[in-house]
């Protein structure tokens, strides 16, 4: 069943006892008293499968902190199996806390992959891995291809498979901060976007909602074909220039967020990864450019 | 050289894994955990010595760089604990 078969209402109580969310490998129960969560999900998360029982691997509540803090600047907490791993943040922070905590039970607990601060889209098959510094523009290209037919495996987290080394997708929602939101609504101005949050500790944040075909086929992993680093610059005629492969294998290792948990299979891992891949650096301007010089390279 | 300095060897605890990309490599020294990036001419030096115990004139000449330099390669990877002299 789909979220958005539910209804709103339904959802709702749901989520007050409980909502299973499929997303990508994970499964995550839910359980949120906030309009912000009910409304986030409502509006992003409609395409993804809910189930009624089984095994979770994440038990999560975002909810209002009680006490005075109810009425007079309400905040919300993030949990995890009944502890509190975060400070309260503003309540209207509560479904951006929601997106952001799901990437950390993700990023410090699923070791069975190696985990890579990078997005991933795919297109024909082939896997484009975008590692990238704050500020890179990597969030802002990442939801551009994917209004441009690119299918999103992630916007954040490379997870790479241990038994196959194939990338494996979440097809979560694309975290977008400050400029880049109305960049991208610019570029698409049917783009669908949550609400935004203000003056979270990235500034404003407002989450794209990812294309039902990246979520209908989040069961379907991806080969690694290319690392790109791309570099936002103004005025920049777009530019692809071959990038070391063994600095993108550094990189990669020194911006995992497991590889020296992982030890020697973390090395393979990334190494059979690097081995897979053509590796770029990418330098532009134009998103309507930098989906040209993409199409062309998965073409 | 070879009369003060016999031989050198991958140390026996250092569990190595080496990656070959365009002149350079990438090694994991599993007695760290440390990830290492070096010159190719260096990843040689180790794969040489992975085959067994050599003398610095063996190195030398397999891996075509000078003298001094395998000494001081030899020098910085036994500071690391990924090679040593053969006593």
């Amino acid at each position: 069943m789909k979220l958005y078969e539910l209804g709103l209402e339904t959802l709702r109580q749901q989520l007050h006892e409980g909502l299973i969310l499929e997303t990508g490998p994970f499964r995550s129960r839910i359980v949120s008293h906030a309009p912000e969560v009910l409304s986030g999900l409502w509006r992003l998360y409609g395409e993804f499968p809910i189930h009624t029982g089984g095994f979770c691997d994440f038990h999560v509540r975002v909810d209002r902190v009680s006490g005075l803090r109810r009425w007079w600047r309400p905040q919300i907490t993030f949990g995890l199996d009944g502890g509190e791993p975060f400070k309260p943040l503003p309540a209207d922070h509560a479904f951006a806390s929601l997106e952001w905590g799901l990437n950390w039970c993700i990023s410090g607990h699923a070791h069975h992959y190696l985990m890579l601060h990078a997005a991933v889209l795919e297109r024909n098959g082939l896997a484009v891995i975008l590692p990238g510094e704050p500020g890179a523009g990597k969030s802002t290209l990442t939801a551009a291809l994917v209004l441009s037919g690119f299918r999103l495996l992630s916007d954040e987290l490379a997870l790479i498979d241990r038994d196959d080394g194939l990338l494996v997708p979440l097809a979560r929602p694309v975290n977008l901060k400050n400029a880049s939101i109305d960049i991208i609504r610019a570029f698409s101005p049917g783009a669908v976007m949550g609400e935004l949050a203000h003056d979270t500790h990235k500034g404003t944040v407002a989450h794209l909602k990812p294309p039902a075909d990246s979520v209908a086929r989040m069961a379907e992993k991806a080969l690694p074909a290319f690392i790109v680093f791309p570099r936002w610059k103004a005025d920049a005629a777009p530019r692809l220039t071959p990038h070391s492969q063994a600095d993108a294998f550094m990189h990669a290792a020194t911006h995992a967020f497991n590889y020296d948990l992982l030890g020697r299979l973390g090395f393979d891992l990334n190494a059979a990864m690097v081995d897979r891949c053509e590796c770029f650096d990418f330098e532009y301007s134009r998103l309507s450019e930098a989906v040209r010089i993409f199409s062309d390279l998965v073409s | 050289m070879s009369e003060i300095d016999p031989g050198w060897r991958i140390a026996p605890q250092a569990s190595l894994a080496l990656r070959f990309w365009d002149g350079e490599c990438v090694l994991y020294h599993g007695a760290s955990g440390d990830t290492h990036r070096l010159p190719e001419e260096i990843g040689r030096l180790l794969e040489q010595l992975a085959g067994g115990m050599a003398e610095i004139p063996q190195l030398v000449e397999a891996i075509n760089l000078h003298s001094e330099d395998v000494q001081r390669a030899l020098l910085e990877l036994a500071r690391l604990g990924i090679v040593e002299p053969v006593q």
